[in-house]
C-alpha cells in the first residue's frame, strides 16, 4: 500500500504542477491547453477517489466541473474564474503534502471554495436545468462529505520498516530474558526474582502488542478476488457468488504478502476448472450460479483457510492417466492408489505447466507452486473433491514467522552443533526403541514401520554431510536416536536425529544472500546463549533426499496400504472391571480430559458445563464414577445439533484392525464383539446411549420436515454393519428400509414404488452390489433412483468397479458426516426435481 | 573506483588524465616525485583508505569506506553443505553475519599459522559480513595515482576479486573488490563444487 500511495502523491504532484502551468498559458488566451488541464484534472479526481480521499476527490471534482464547462465552451475564462481555480488548486496540492505527512487527508471541508466554483458555475448556465440538477447533488455529496470526514481516525501509518526494526528489538529482548532465566533458575533466592519475573511478564505483553501491530485482516489479501471473478465470469459466460467469512482473521503481514498471490491462483482454478458453465450445472440440476467460498478462521494456534467450490470436483481418472501418460506411475501401481494419492500428482511441478495436460486434469496450473509458497512459510495443503459435489481445498498456515517454535536436535551424536527444526512441520517424535521399533532397509534405503505406514526415513547427519559414512550407518553402534516424523503435502517421513531436547521458542532470522540459495535451511536463530543455530527447512531437506524412484517405490509397496483401507479403525477404551471396549472411530466427534468435580448430579445422569451450554454425560456400561478421581477421559459424540459424553475409565489406544464381528450377542449398549489384536472386545452401540441421554434423539425437531419425505432402501448382509448405519440414517430422519442382499433388495423395489434412495453393500451373498446397481441402472424406472456404494473397503479397484456396475457414488463405511452430506445433496436434488 | 586507462608508469602522467579540471584550478602540477602524500591530494576525494591486513604472505586492503569494525575470531556455528569458503554463521549483537574465509575464497592453500586472526566486518549493499584474515595491521592512505591495474598475469580468481594494487616500500597492497569476493555463487559453479 505504502509504494501506491507514494506512487500515488508523485503522480498527483505531477498534475497539479501541470495544471498550474497551463493555467497561465490559459491567461494568455490559449484556449487548446483547457483539454490537457481537463485530462490532467480528472486523472487526479479518479486516482484520489481510488485512494479513499473523499474531501480531495470531491474538491477536484468540482474543480473538474468548472473546466470541463470552459473546455465546452460554456464558460468563458475570466481572470476572476481563474483565480478561484488557481486557488482550489493550490488547497489541493496543501491536501497533498499533508497526505504525504501523515499518510491521511486533513479533516474538515473546504464549503468555502467548493460553493464558490458552484456559484461560479450556476452564474453562466444557470439556464440549463441539468446544472442546476448537477449542483443539487453536488451539495448533497458535500454534506456527506463534511459528515464522514468528521469521524475521528484514531490509527496511525507507520513504516513498515521501523516496525520491523521494533520488531527485531524485541526479538532480541525475548532472547535476553530467556537467557537471565535460565541463569537465575539455579539461584531461586535471588534477588535477582522478582525483578525478572517481572521483566519476563512485560517482555511477553511488549511482545504481543508489537505483534499485533503487524497484524493485518486477511480480507486485505481478499479484496482483489472479487473483481478478478467478476472478470472471469463475464470472460467465461459463468455465473458465481463469492462468499467470504471471516475476512477479519487477522494474521501477520510478511504471511499475508506470501499467501496473496496464491489464493487468486486457487480461487481461479476453482472458477476456470471446478465450477461448471450454467447449462452443465443445470443438466446435473444444480443451481447454475455456482459458489465459491472462502473462510479463514484461527484453530491451534494456526490459521486455516478454506476455499471451496460446488463445482465439478477433480476429474481423479483423468489425473491419474496423465500420471501414468508422464511416467510417473506405471499403470499397474495407479490400479492401487488412493484418490489422495492421485490429488498429490497435482502438486508436482510440471505436472500442469502444459496446457494440454491442464485441460484434461481440469486443475493445476502451477499448484505446484502454490504449493512450494505455502509450505515456505510453513503451511500445509489439503485437498478434498467429490465428483459433482466440489472441490475443498485447505490451507493452514502458522500465525507468524518470526517468533516459532522449534524442536532443537543433534543431527549427528558424534557432533556438537545442533538444529532447530520448527514445531509446525513436526507431526510426531518417536524415541527409536529397539525392543519395539524396527527399521526396514531395502537396498540401502531405510523406512520406518509406523502404525502400518511405512514411512522413509533420512539420516539428518548424512543428509547435512556431517559425515562421510553411509547414511543410517550410526545405527550400528548407535541405537539411542529419534525420529522426527514430518509432513511434505501428504506424505510423511521421517528423520533421523540425536539428542532431542525441548521445544524452544525462537526468532528466526533469514539467512544472508551467500546462503540464501540454500533450499535446506530456513533461516537461523540466537539461542539463549549467544550461539547461532540453522534453522532447517524440512519440505527442502525432503526434496533434496528424497528422489523419485524412492517415492514411486513407496507407491509399489502399497499392498500395506490397500490393507489398511480394509481395515476400520477403533477407538478402545476401558470401563473398569477389565472389559475392553470399542467404539469405531469415525463416530467419535473429539476426547476431552473433564474434571470430575465440574461433573454436576441432575436427575440421575451427569451434567457440565461445556462451551457455554449444558453437556450431558452418560457412564459408559458398568463404569461407575468414582469421585476421588481429578479428571476423567469423556468421548464425545454429535450430530452436530446434540452433543453427549461418553465416560470411560481409560483411552487405550487408537487401532486398525480387520474386524470380525460376532454377532447376535444379545445386550443392551452392545452391538457385537469384534477379535482385535485376538483378545475380544465389545463394540458398544453408541445409539443406545444416546437414545438413553437424549429420549427424543431421533426426533430432532430439524429433522421431522424429512421425516416420512423420504424412503431408503439400505441393502446390508452384517448385521453389525446395519445395526450400525441404521441409527445414523434413522436419527437424520429418512424412512428406511433394510435388506440383506440384492435380490432381496429388488424384491422390495417390485412391491414398493416409493423408494427415492439406494445405499447399498457391494460384498453380499446371493447377489452382490455389483449385480444389485446393474440391474438397477437397466431398469427403465428405477435408474432415476440414486444409488450409492457403502462399504467397508476403500480400494481404487473396488471405486472403478463400483463406478462401471453404475454406482452414483462410493462410499466408505464409518464416515458418518459425509454418508449424511451425500444423503442430503442426492435427495435434496431429488426434490428439485 | 578503478580509472580505466591509468598504467600508473608516469604518475605526473596520471594525475592529469585523472583530474583534467585540476589543471584548470591551477593548484600546480603535483609533486611526482614524493612518496608522501600532499595536502591538495588529501583534500580530494579521489583518496582511497584501506584497512590492510595479512593473508598467507600477501598484504591485502580493504576499502575503509566498506569496513564497520574489527573484532578478535570468536565462536561461529559452521553450515553444512555451504560453499567452502563460507567458514559460518556469527552473532554480533544480536545480528547474524555470514563469515568468509578469505583465505579459501582466494585458493590460499594451508592453515594460517596466525596468533590472532581476525573478523574484518564489511558492509555491502545493506547486509554485513564477515571476513576472516590473518592478521589486521594499519590503515594505509594512498593518492589515486598510485593506483596500478592488477598485473595481467594475476590468477584468473584474484584478477576477479582484485581492483589493482599500491606499491609499498615494501612489496604490494592488493587491493580487493568486495562485491566480487561475495560473488560465490560464481565460483561455486565454476567449480562445480
Amino acid at each position: 500500500m505504502d509504494e501506491f500511495l507514494d506512487e500515488f502523491l508523485i503522480e498527483c504532484s505531477e498534475n497539479v504542477t501541470q495544471i498550474d502551468g497551463d493555467l497561465l498559458l490559459l491567461e494568455t488566451g490559449d484556449r487548446e491547453v483547457l483539454k490537457t488541464i481537463f485530462r490532467a484534472i480528472h486523472t487526479l479526481k479518479g486516482s484520489c477517489g481510488m485512494f479513499g480521499f473523499k474531501r480531495l476527490e470531491y474538491l477536484a471534482h468540482c474543480t473538474e466541473d468548472v473546466f470541463e464547462k470552459m473546455r465546452d465552451g460554456h464558460l468563458e475564462p475570466s481572470p476572476l474564474i481563474l483565480s478561484k481555480v488557481l486557488q482550489s488548486i493550490d488547497i489541493i496540492r496543501n491536501h497533498l503534502s499533508e497526505i504525504q505527512k501523515n499518510g491521511s487527508e486533513p479533516e474538515g471541508h473546504d464549503v468555502e471554495i467548493i460553493n464558490d466554483l458552484l456559484e461560479i458555475m450556476s452564474q453562466k448556465v444557470s439556464s440549463h436545468e441539468a446544472t442546476k440538477e448537477i449542483q443539487d447533488t453536488a451539495k448533497s455529496e458535500l454534506n456527506s462529505v463534511i459528515a464522514t470526514t468528521q469521524i475521528a481516525d484514531n490509527s496511525l501509518r507507520v513504516n513498515i520498516d521501523v516496525l520491523d526494526e521494533i520488531m527485531n528489538a524485541i526479538g532480541e529482548l525475548v532472547l535476553s530474558r530467556n537467557r537471565l532465566i535460565q541463569l537465575n533458575k539455579t539461584d531461586t533466592d535471588s534477588i535477582f526474582t522478582g525483578p525478572i519475573q517481572h521483566l519476563d511478564r512485560i517482555t511477553s505483553g511488549l511482545q504481543e502488542a508489537v505483534m499485533k501491530t503487524r497484524m493485518q485482516p486477511i480480507g486485505n489479501a481478499w479484496a482483489r478476488l472479487p473483481r478478478i471473478l467478476r472478470d472471469l465470469c463475464s470472460s467465461t459466460d459463468k455465473k458465481i457468488q463469492l462468499v467470504m467469512t471471516g475476512q477479519s482473521t487477522e494474521l501477520d503481514r510478511q504471511i499475508l504478502q506470501a499467501i496473496g498471490d496464491p489464493l487468486i491462483h486457487c480461487v481461479r482454478n476453482s472458477a476456470d476448472h471446478g465450477i461448471e458453465d450454467p447449462e452443465t450445472r443445470v443438466n446435473k440440476s444444480k443451481d447454475p450460479q455456482g459458489t465459491i467460498s472462502l473462510n479463514a478462521f484461527h484453530q491451534g494456534g494456526k490459521i486455516i483457510i478454506e476455499i471451496k467450490d460446488d463445482g465439478a470436483g477433480i476429474n481423479l481418472e483423468a489425473v491419474k492417466s496423465t500420471a501414468i501418460q508422464r511416467g510417473r506411475i506405471t499403470r499397474e501401481a495407479a490400479e492401487k492408489i488412493s484418490s489422495e494419492e492421485i490429488l498429490n500428482f497435482i502438486f508436482e511441478p510440471g505436472f500442469s505447466t502444459a496446457e494440454k495436460v491442464t485441460e484434461v486434469s481440469g486443475r493445476g496450473v502451477g499448484m505446484d507452486v502454490v504449493k512450494t509458497n505455502i509450505e515456505k512459510i510453513g503451511g500445509t495443503l489439503n485437498l478434498f473433491t467429490r465428483s459433482n459435489i466440489g472441490t475443498t481445498l485447505t490451507i493452514e498456515i502458522p500465525l507468524t514467522l518470526t517468533i516459532i517454535h522449534a524442536l532443537i536436535v543433534k543431527a549427528r551424536h558424534d557432533s556438537s552443533q545442533v538444529f532447530a527444526i520448527p514445531q509446525t512441520n513436526i507431526m510426531e517424535v518417536v524415541n527409536f526403541d529397539a525392543r519395539v521399533d524396527s527399521l526396514e532397509n531395502i537396498h540401502g534405503s531405510y523406512f520406518f514401520k509406523l502404525r502400518q505406514n511405512l514411512l522413509p526415513l533420512i539420516d539428518l547427519g548424512h543428509a547435512l554431510g556431517l559425515t562421510h559414512q553411509l547414511p543410517f550407518s550410526f545405527i550400528e553402534d548407535d541405537k539411542n536416536f529419534s525420529i522426527i516424523i514430518v509432513r511434505s503435502g501428504n506424505e510423511y517421513y521421517g528423520l533421523c536425529v540425536h539428542n532431542v531436547s525441548n521445544i524452544h521458542e525462537i526468532v528466526v532470522k533469514p539467512l544472508g544472500k551467500l546462503l540464501r540459495e540454500m533450499n535446506i535451511f530456513a533461516g537461523s536463530t540466537i539461542m539463549g546463549d549467544g550461539s547461532v543455530v540453522i534453522v532447517l527447512d524440512v519440505p527442502g531437506i525432503i526434496t533434496a533426499n528424497i528422489t523419485r524412484e524412492e517415492s514411486q517405490e513407496y507407491f509399489i509397496k502399497d499392498e500395506n496400504k490397500e490393507d489398511e483401507a480394509e481395515k476400520n479403525h477403533f477407538l478402545l477404551f476401558s470401563t473398569g472391571k477389565g472389559t475392553t471396549k470399542a467404539v469405531p472411530l469415525g463416530l467419535v466427534s473429539r476426547i476431552e480430559q473433564i474434571e470430575v468435580r465440574e461433573i454436576q448430579n441432575i436427575n440421575e445422569s451427569f451434567i457440565i458445563p461445556y462451551h457455554g451450554k449444558f453437556l450431558r454425560l452418560i457412564a459408559c456400561a458398568d463404569y461407575v464414577l468414582n469421585r476421588d478421581e481429578e479428571i476423567v477421559p469423556v468421548i464425545i459424540f454429535t450430530d452436530g445439533v446434540q452433543t453427549m459424553g461418553l465416560i470411560v475409565e481409560k483411552i487405550i489406544d487408537v487401532i486398525g484392525e480387520h474386524i470380525i464381528v460376532e454377532e447376535g450377542i444379545k445386550k443392551d449398549g452392545v452391538i457385537g464383539a469384534a477379535i482385535i489384536k485376538g483378545r475380544t472386545v465389545e463394540v458398544i452401540d453408541l445409539y443406545f446411549y444416546l437414545q438413553t441421554a437424549f429420549p427424543d434423539w431421533f426426533k430432532n425437531k430439524s429433522n421431522e420436515k424429512r421425516r416420512n419425505k423420504f424412503k431408503i432402501l439400505f441393502v446390508e448382509d452384517s448385521i453389525f454393519f446395519r445395526n450400525l448405519i441404521t441409527p445414523i440414517i434413522e436419527s437424520a430422519g429418512y424412512k428406511l428400509v433394510v435388506k440383506e442382499n440384492g435380490s432381496q433388495a429388488l424384491d422390495v423395489l417390485e412391491s414398493e414404488k416409493d423408494i427415492d434412495f439406494i445405499l447399498s453393500d457391494i460384498e453380499m451373498p446371493v447377489m452382490d452390489g455389483f449385480s444389485l446397481a446393474r440391474k438397477v441402472k437397466a431398469h427403465h424406472v428405477w435408474n432415476t433412483i440414486p444409488i450409492i456404494a457403502l462399504s467397508s473397503s476403500s480400494s481404487e479397484t473396488n471405486k472403478v468397479k463400483a463406478k462401471m456396475a453404475g454406482f452414483d457414488d462410493y462410499l466408505t463405511k464409518f464416515d458418518r458426516d459425509l454418508l449424511l452430506e451425500t444423503l442430503r445433496i442426492n435427495l435434496e436434488r431429488e426434490e428439485i426435481r | 573506483m578503478r580509472k580505466p586507462g591509468l598504467t600508473g608508469h608516469s604518475e605526473a602522467a596520471v594525475f592529469e588524465r585523472s583530474h583534467p579540471d585540476r589543471r584548470q584550478k591551477n593548484d600546480g602540477p603535483p609533486d611526482g616525485l614524493e612518496r608522501r602524500i600532499s595536502d591538495t591530494d588529501r583534500r580530494t576525494e579521489n583518496n582511497l583508505k584501506f584497512l590492510s591486513c595479512k593473508l598467507g604472505g600477501h598484504r591485502i586492503g580493504i576499502n575503509i569506506s566498506k569496513v564497520r569494525e574489527v573484532l578478535p575470531v570468536q565462536g561461529i556455528t559452521p553450515i553444512p553443505k555451504a560453499h567452502s569458503s563460507i567458514e559460518g554463521l556469527l552473532n554480533l549483537r544480536g545480528k547474524i553475519i555470514t563469515v568468509i574465509n578469505l583465505r579459501k575464497r582466494l585458493d590460499i592453500n594451508g592453515m594460517s599459522e596466525s596468533k590472532r586472526p581476525m573478523y574484518v566486518i564489511v558492509c555491502d549493499e545493506n547486509e554485513l559480513f564477515s571476513f576472516l584474515v590473518d592478521e589486521v595491521g594499519e590503515v594505509l592512505e594512498f593518492a589515486n595515482s598510485r593506483f596500478n591495474k592488477a598485473p595481467a598475469s594475476l590468477d584468473e580468481c584474484w584478477k576477479k576479486c582484485c581492483l589493482g594494487v599500491y606499491q609499498l616500500t615494501s612489496g604490494l597492497l592488493i587491493a580487493l573488490d568486495v562485491p566480487s569476493i561475495l560473488k560465490i555463487d560464481q565460483v561455486k559453479t565454476k567449480k562445480g563444487t
